[in-house]
């Protein structure tokens, strides 16, 4: 790119000689630059358009699985927090086909009182640790009606959740490193990772205000900022967009100020900024363990490295153990494992737009054929009641 | 006034952006869909490899022959336990007493054989079989050396009527094909973008064809290649449009289909008189090879109607289809104005070609008719 300026700059020069009046100079300049003004605009139309085409004709190959319909009442009940609405929204949308009956309520709502009124056959909670209390829980239980919980912090609140785990019929967590802790402790606990809300989160053509090289969304947790610290060098010429909290703790605050958005984006945008990415980068919290560390560990991936492979744009991730169960490193899904690897791979990805599309769409293949909310929801109602 | 220029500028170039990004984005979505459907064809299953020998005699005609010789030698070589291809002006006899084949099989084998030869290769005890790729338009000849032939292909419906109905005993119906790996859907620079594309020779019946309907299609963009297009009354006005005595590789002639909105095909006119020795008239109602190429290209195809080409793709659905100039001006004008039709069509029509009219089919498919003939 770098070269190409140059060379038109000596072309025009060389014009003016022999063309004289200042004028004319100026409008071969501003040819040469109309030019490149189109094909740049065909190129990123091109990869638009690929992008959108083959995940389309992907969307009509593998259409989100059919869940046969139990006869059921659930009452799933909402954590009290935007952080969560993506994958409520994906828990609902996929209930709703699979049960006869979904009524919602939020942890801060008197759940108690409304399951002893509307008789739900399961209350689901999706995380809940922060409000719900033993109590409660024990007195929906009295009312004979099953109680579950899918827990989605784990394991950063232990303290909190532990209390609540003998107190439900069955938990969930997207934490492989926890399930025999939660056992140990008496519960009935299976490993269901998180999925992608695919009626929400999918390939769509966004603005050109979307447009960037590397998009990281999320807060800026220290072992976020340490890292970030150590590749923003690189970042400084590329477009790059980060969003969350404490992002101003960065060493290199003063030259990535333009691409940090400290308020964070709401959910819906986030999706637009993950469409808009050439790469969008994920990395996981980290997290001590304190006195937990000999019992539980992480291995799990966040909700979001299923986000963004829904919206069929090139995630580059960091690795936790459970990953390669899940996504295919250099297949469906590429990693990293420290900060020189993250940069050459940025700087490989973003000069081939073939290959990292290719990557990008095999991944988005592979979310829409096992990784939706409905193959989640299907897995615990067949955990709770069996076959259907 | 300075700043009134930039800002003049500026416009301008977003302008041109956006145009830039419609028309990428236009054919990239294209491209994407083709890449579902290729990705999903099941076109590396094995086919069964028969225990027979082949000897492959290639036509010897040279250009536009050559590169179908070897896409249907290659694909012979990977169906059959051991194959060898020699020339018509080969010693075939001596060639075939040493190798001692099962089969031979011959591309065209009507210009460049004596009768006496196949008789000769027949008393070897050798089935011969022949495939008549330029029927119709050889059936002066071609009606007498069928019968020097056990078994016959011709890609021409009306012709295997005629040999059956002549008594030849064992005939079969096998169009030409197309080679995957030459014609696919590909990404192409802007250069090869046109609204209507049409590459082939001017035919009589295709150059007036096309000055009947230049003047009704003002403002496309046309682009012409082949040969004698200068024969065309508009010739002069088109210049810019028309690449005069090109010989296309097959791998250009496919980004030019795939940078196309619309790519019509005009048959031959089975009574063209240009190389032609079909003096009994035998008609032409079968789709020519160009009919699989422009569908394999992931391209949206206008053809003029030949009475069989249903039996390969289905009009209106995997091809579109004209039986006049108005019906053609009509259905430019309708499909270049909606894009969704056009790829939907092109889409359909690229799977079935990709998944049923390869070398690589046609190729099992005869050598199924061979094997049995063996017994």
């Amino acid at each position: 790119m770098k070269a190409r300026q140059i060379n038109t700059a000596s072309r025009s020069r060389k014009r003016t000689m022999k063309a004289g009046p200042v004028g004319k100079l100026r409008y071969t300049h501003l040819h040469t630059h109309a030019r490149s003004g189109r094909s740049d605009g065909y190129a990123k139309g091109w990869n638009d358009g690929y992008r959108l085409g083959a995940s389309h004709a992907i969307a009509r190959t593998i259409p989100v699985p059919d869940v046969p319909k139990r006869q059921l009442k659930v009452m799933f009940v909402r954590e009290n927090s935007t952080g969560y609405h993506l994958i409520e929204s994906g828990i609902i949308t996929a209930l709703s086909k699979a049960v006869s009956e979904v009524m919602t309520a939020t942890t801060l709502d008197p759940i108690a009182e409304i399951a002893e009124r509307e008789r739900p056959d399961l209350v689901l909670v999706l995380n809940g640790i922060f409000v719900l209390q033993p109590e409660t829980l024990e007195r929906i239980r009295s009312l004979g009606i099953r109680t579950a919980a899918w827990f989605a912090d784990d394991p950063y609140f232990m303290e909190l959740s532990t209390r609540l785990v003998p107190h439900y019929d069955h938990i969930f967590t997207h934490e492989a490193g926890v399930v025999n802790y939660y056992n140990s402790l008496g519960g009935k606990v299976s490993y269901l990772p998180f999925a992608a809300p695919v009626e929400l989160a999918a390939p769509t053509q966004v603005d050109h205000s979307y447009w960037t090289d590397v998009c990281l969304i999320g807060s800026g947790f220290p072992n976020r900022i340490a890292f970030i610290d150590r590749i923003a060098p690189y970042l400084k010429d590329k477009r790059v967009f980060i969003a969350g909290g404490l992002w101003n703790q960065l060493k290199a605050y003063g030259s990535l100020r333009s691409s940090i958005h400290l308020h964070g984006v709401p959910v819906n945008e986030a999706l637009n900024y993950y469409n808009g990415a050439k790469i969008v980068l994920n990395l996981h919290r980290n997290h001590e363990l304190g006195a937990y560390a000999p019992h539980v560990s992480m291995m799990s991936v966040n909700p979001r490295t299923f986000e963004m492979n829904a919206c069929a744009t090139l995630q580059l991730t960091d690795v936790r153990a459970d990953l390669t169960t899940l996504y295919t490193p250099g297949v469906t899904i590429e990693t990293y494992r420290n900060a020189e690897e993250c940069v050459e791979k940025i700087r490989y990805y973003l000069s081939r737009d073939g290959e990292r599309m290719e990557l990008a769409l095999r991944g988005y293949e592979e979310t829409r054929r096992s990784h939706t909310y409905e193959h989640r929801i299907m897995a615990i109602l067949q955990t709770i009641y069996g076959a259907s | 006034m300075k700043g009134q220029l930039h800002k003049r500028a500026r416009t301008r170039r977003l302008g041109l952006r956006k145009a830039g990004y419609r028309l990428g984005w236009e054919q990239g979505y294209r491209l994407g869909r083709c890449r579902a459907v290729m990705s999903r064809l099941n076109v590396h299953t094995p086919l069964p490899v028969h225990p027979i020998r082949v000897m492959y005699i290639t036509s010897g005609l040279g250009m536009p022959y050559a590169p179908l010789d070897q896409v249907i030698a290659d694909n012979i070589r990977d169906q059959v336990a051991v194959m060898t291809v020699a020339r018509p002006y080969d010693d075939v006899i001596s060639i075939a007493k040493e190798f001692k084949p099962d089969a031979i099989i011959v591309l065209d084998g009507v210009q460049m054989f004596a009768p006496a030869q196949l008789e000769a290769l027949r008393e070897l005890g050798i089935r011969t079989a022949a495939w008549f790729v330029d029927d119709p338009y050889y059936t002066d000849m071609t009606m007498t050396m069928a019968f020097h032939y056990d078994i016959v292909f011709t890609i021409e419906l009306s012709c295997y009527r005629l040999y059956q109905d002549m008594g030849h005993p064992n005939v079969h119906y096998m169009p030409l094909g197309v080679q995957p790996q030459l014609y696919q859907p590909v990404r192409v620079t802007p250069g090869y973008e046109s609204d209507i594309c049409f590459i082939g020779t001017a035919f009589w019946n295709r150059a007036h064809f096309f000055d009947e309907a230049i003047p009704l299609l003002r403002g496309r963009k046309f682009r012409i290649i082949g040969l004698w297009w200068e024969r065309m009354r508009h010739y002069r006005k088109m210049r810019s449009a028309i690449w005069l005595n090109q010989w296309l590789l097959p791998e250009e002639t496919a980004k030019y289909y795939n940078g196309a909105k619309i790519v019509v095909n005009l048959h031959r006119a089975s009574d063209d008189m240009t190389y032609n020795r079909n003096s009994n008239q035998i008609p032409a109602l079968s789709a020519n090879p160009r009919t699989f190429e422009i569908a394999a290209c992931g391209a949206f195809q206008l053809s003029d109607v030949r009475e069989d080409m249903h039996r390969f793709l289905q009009p209106g659905r995997e091809i579109e289809t004209f039986s006049s100039l108005h019906e053609f001006v009509d259905k430019v004008n309708e499909y270049l104005a909606n894009s969704e039709a056009r790829q939907a069509i092109a889409l359909s029509g690229l799977r079935r070609t990709m998944e049923e009219h390869t070398y690589r089919r046609r190729i099992a498919d005869m050598l199924r008719v061979i094997v049995e003939s063996l017994g």
